[in-house]
């Protein structure tokens, strides 16, 4: 897991001989579309009632129960600012297994899994969006879509997320 | 040897450890005035017991060092030498170095073969050392035992694998000791005869021969004396049947040699199917003994014995019984005590902490399991489902036993930690050129092994503390009117859930100006109005040192803070109180286990909030003539004769749902260093038992909340953290005065 990751933070420039194919989950915040790496994906489940801790951001909504692991849960659509904010039957939740935590994040939906090949993934340009350019990986894209391939271990353990205690601290 | 050993180096290493670690205590513990040969003995025993592991695992080193330590021992054992300070010293210094190479061996760090070389050698200069030997011994055993030839014989184990490589090395250590051997046979009964020439110390042979023969087995007859075989007979008759022991110079050899295998046995088990050798070396001690005899020193032999024996049986033969025939009859009852200590090793087991840690989670599980059943059961009509209700009464019961049971296996006892200290005071009071006596109490104090492991770096930091910075030197001391000797005391105790372990000095008291004008130099916000408490407080800023000089042990000002940043990351904290010239006591609270609390759960809103059971005085409903406001806003609730502080938790907690009419919930009096508060809350929901879970395995840390747990209902349920809720209610208090 851990070449894995290496071997992709390396992709931009030394992607011309060793391109290869590597597999992402997608998903959608609104419109947009998300890929993250698939090895970083520990489950997928639908939305349980969390139980909301004090003094957090909005966007966490809280921890839950998962089998004796108390995880904390995120909504990416608050976060990011985009999509319907309810909490239906069908909204689902990505368990993450990022730096050793396990984290969850609400999104919209969970398209499938792809693979991509390395050279097919852009650098992106300089943006000022609610999504730091620091974590986006690249851009891909298949026939018309664009994928946001995300470095979802940087987004969830940076202090945006307020998930991981500064280290400063 | 072909047999794979490695399997069983963990299980040398473990062992190798306790002996040092017992080692290193009972050196610490000797009183050069008086030396105890009990406690001689069972320095020695520790010693050879690492040197006949280390010897059958291969690991030479190791074997090298125990054996000049052993040497010494032995000598100081025997009262051929007098154990001076220098002794302990050096044995103390071997005892690092034997550490430091287990862990070398262990594949932690590297082994320093120079080092090895320089303590062997010191130690060998101790002890070869003419001027120390004891006078009134007119006749060392070593001096008189070199005959030019000697024979002796014994049996291999039946576990030996490899006879040869066995008798290589036998051969390679006998000629270390300056001995040669002549000829080796193996005669029709498989006994191995052997003819040693050269420089024979009949002691060392055996002891050496002793760690690969079979136990029992070894036999030695001088050619000159008497026929081989003869002396083989007699020992093989001893063997067989110990109770012919009326012959008076025999009769030792026949009492000591029969309970040698069972003591042997009781070792093998707690060892593995392979320590016949390590576990002989306990025989030789009482052997050892015997062999004197046969060299008609019937004079030491009381005093031999007597050191054999423990306490029970030093009566008699300090009532100076000088023959040899009495000797067994204390003896005896002795060895029976020594075979019943050594099965009692046998009653323990080493089990791997992950596994205690797995048994410990999946009962954590089924505590949850229970409280859901519970939960599920007391929504059913108790008189039709009466069977099912007791059934789910009875299994609380018996769950709560069983996690009892099963948090106590993870519980050690204190002295695990203060062990270390005599060592550390010792070696730092030399150091500083301070005289320091340590006082330990309450060793028995049980704690969380996790804990245990973790406190001991932050006691460490304190007591080495308290010794440089607290404790003045002898001259000071004495000029201040106080005894030459210093006092640090440890003390652990329980105080209602919590262990309390007190790290105290008699020494100078902490500097409340000197620490004051070094916050301003750091540029800290400190006013002379500020209270003792707070002041004591700023030494545990990162940096903060007040020593005038930097020593080796402390004043770099790093230490104190990680102290307090480690007790806190267990749940507990440090209070300091000092008093100027009288001294300072330190005293860590921690959590007696990390893993369940007994909790109150409290309901504000739809959330739920457990509140540890022990911070809980009482609840109450309050009436509007008890509240009383401050500053236009109730803040005060009388209770009894107190005023306290109100604490709304939705307002601590910044919550949304819940009552703010005072008269309509409940006020629970929650007690926390000291403090108390009334925490406002809308209803109380239960009393429960839960385990508690990190929320900052995967979350961060959380002001007001110490930890999580998972509900009957499979809820998560955060857990209040009373102690800061006390400390923000009591600063909201003094920012409104």
């Amino acid at each position: 897991m851990m070449q894995a990751a290496q071997a992709v933070s390396h992709r931009p420039d030394d992607g011309a001989e060793g391109s290869y194919a590597q597999e992402y989950l997608t998903f959608t915040l609104g419109e947009e579309e998300y890929a993250i790496d698939i090895l970083k994906v520990q489950e997928i489940r639908g939305y349980d009632a969390v139980t909301s801790i004090a003094h957090a951001p909005p966007f966490i909504k809280g921890v839950i129960n998962l089998r004796g692991t108390i995880v904390p849960i995120v909504d990416l659509r608050i976060k990011f600012g985009v999509g319907v904010v309810e909490y239906t039957p069908f909204t689902v939740t990505i368990i993450l297994n990022v730096g050793g935590r396990v984290v969850g994040m609400v999104v919209d939906s969970v398209s499938d899994v792809l693979a991509l090949e390395s050279s097919k993934i852009l650098p992106a340009p300089e943006f000022s969006s609610s999504l730091d350019t620091r974590y986006i990986h690249g851009l891909g894209s298949i026939d018309e879509r664009m994928l946001i391939v995300v470095d979802i271990e940087k987004l969830m353990l940076s202090a945006d997320m307020a998930l991981v205690d500064d280290q400063v601290h | 040897m072909t047999v794979d050993m490695s399997q069983f180096y963990q299980v040398f290493f473990e062992e190798a450890a306790e002996h040092l670690a017992n080692m290193e205590q009972m050196l610490l513990d000797i009183d050069l005035q008086s030396i105890d040969d009990e406690e001689m003995n069972a320095i020695f025993r520790a010693a050879h017991s690492i040197k006949g592991s280390a010897g059958t695992f291969g690991f030479h080193d190791l074997a090298q060092v125990t054996h000049e330590l052993e040497t010494l021992l032995d000598r100081v054992r025997k009262h051929e030498v007098v154990m001076t300070a220098a002794m302990v010293d050096a044995s103390l210094e071997a005892g690092d170095l034997l550490r430091d190479l287990v862990a070398a061996h262990r594949g932690e760090g590297a082994a320093d073969m120079a080092r090895v070389a320089e303590v062997c050698a010191s130690i060998k200069r101790l002890y070869s050392d003419p001027v120390s030997v004891a006078d009134e011994d007119p006749q060392p055993v070593s001096a008189a035992a070199l005959p030019c030839s000697f024979r002796f014989s014994f049996m291999l184990p039946q576990s030996c694998a490899d006879a040869a490589g066995v008798m290589e090395n036998m051969s390679a250590e006998l000629e270390a000791l300056g001995s040669r051997v002549v000829d080796v046979s193996i005669d029709a009964a498989g006994r191995w005869q052997c003819l040693l020439g050269g420089r024979v110390d009949a002691a060392a042979v055996r002891d050496i021969v002793e760690f690969i023969a079979s136990p029992g087995s070894y036999a030695e007859g001088e050619a000159a004396s008497a026929p081989a075989a003869a002396a083989d007979d007699a020992w093989g008759l001893f063997d067989a049947t110990p109770a012919t022991q009326d012959d008076a110079g025999d009769g030792s050899y026949g009492f000591f040699d029969a309970p040698a295998p069972v003591a042997a046995d009781a070792q093998d088990d707690s060892f593995g199917f392979f320590d016949a050798a390590p576990g002989v070396p306990t025989t030789a001690v009482p052997q050892t003994a015997a062999v004197d005899d046969s060299f008609g020193l019937f004079e030491p032999l009381p005093v031999e014995s007597a050191a054999v024996l423990p306490l029970a049986a030093q009566p008699v033969a300090k009532s100076g019984a000088p023959a040899a025939d009495s000797a067994p009859e204390p003896a005896k009852p002795a060895a029976a005590t020594r075979t019943a200590k050594t099965t009692g090793g046998d009653t323990s087991i080493r089990v791997g902490v992950d596994k205690v840690d797995q048994i410990i989670n999946l009962v954590g599980e089924l505590v949850i399991t229970q409280a859901m059943l519970a939960s599920a059961a007391s929504k059913l009509d108790p008189v039709e489902f009466e069977r099912l209700m007791n059934g789910v009464q009875q299994l609380e019961r018996n769950t709560r036993d069983l996690q009892e049971s099963v948090m106590s296996i993870r519980m050690l006892p204190m002295s695990t930690v203060f062990s270390r200290f005599p060592r550390v005071v010792r070696d730092l009071s030399q150091k500083l050129g301070k005289q320091v006596r340590l006082v330990l109490a309450g060793e028995s104090t049980e704690l969380d092994k996790g804990l245990i492991e973790r406190i001991a770096d932050p006691l460490t930091h304190l007591v080495r503390n308290s010794l440089d910075h607290g404790i003045e030197t002898p001259d000071v001391r004495e000029a201040r009117g106080k005894p030459r000797e210093g006092t640090i005391t440890l003390k652990a105790s329980h105080q209602s859930g919590n262990i309390v372990i007190e790290v105290g000095d008699d020494g100078a008291g902490l500097n409340r100006e000197r620490i004051l004008s070094k916050a301003r130099e750091r540029g800290l916000p400190v006013s002379d109005g500020m209270s003792d408490q707070e002041v004591w407080g700023l030494i545990f800023e990162a940096g903060f040192s007040t020593a005038d000089q930097v020593t080796e042990v402390s004043g770099r000002g790093v230490g104190m803070d990680v102290v307090k940043k480690n007790i806190t990351a267990m749940g507990g904290r440090v209070d300091i109180e000092s008093m100027t010239g009288v001294g300072t006591r330190m005293t860590v609270r921690l959590p007696l286990t990390l893993a369940i609390l007994d909790g109150m759960s409290v309901a504000v809103g739809a959330d739920t909030y457990i509140v540890p059971l022990n911070y809980v005085v009482e609840s109450l409903q309050p009436t509007a003539a008890m509240i009383k406001s401050v500053g236009g806003e109730p803040r005060l609730v009388q209770v009894r004769n107190e005023y306290l502080n109100i604490l709304t938790l939705r307002g601590a907690l910044g919550l949304a749902g819940g009552t703010t009419d005072l008269e309509r919930g409940i006020l629970v009096v929650l007690e926390a260093d000291g403090g108390k508060i009334a925490l406002f809350v809308d209803e109380l929901v239960g009393q429960h038992q839960v385990v508690i879970k990190s929320l900052e395995a995967n979350y961060r840390k959380v002001v007001g909340i110490s930890g999580a747990t998972i509900m009957g209902d499979g809820h998560v349920g955060l857990i209040l953290d009373v102690p800061s809720l006390v400390e923000s209610a009591r600063g909201r208090l003094a920012a409104a005065a």
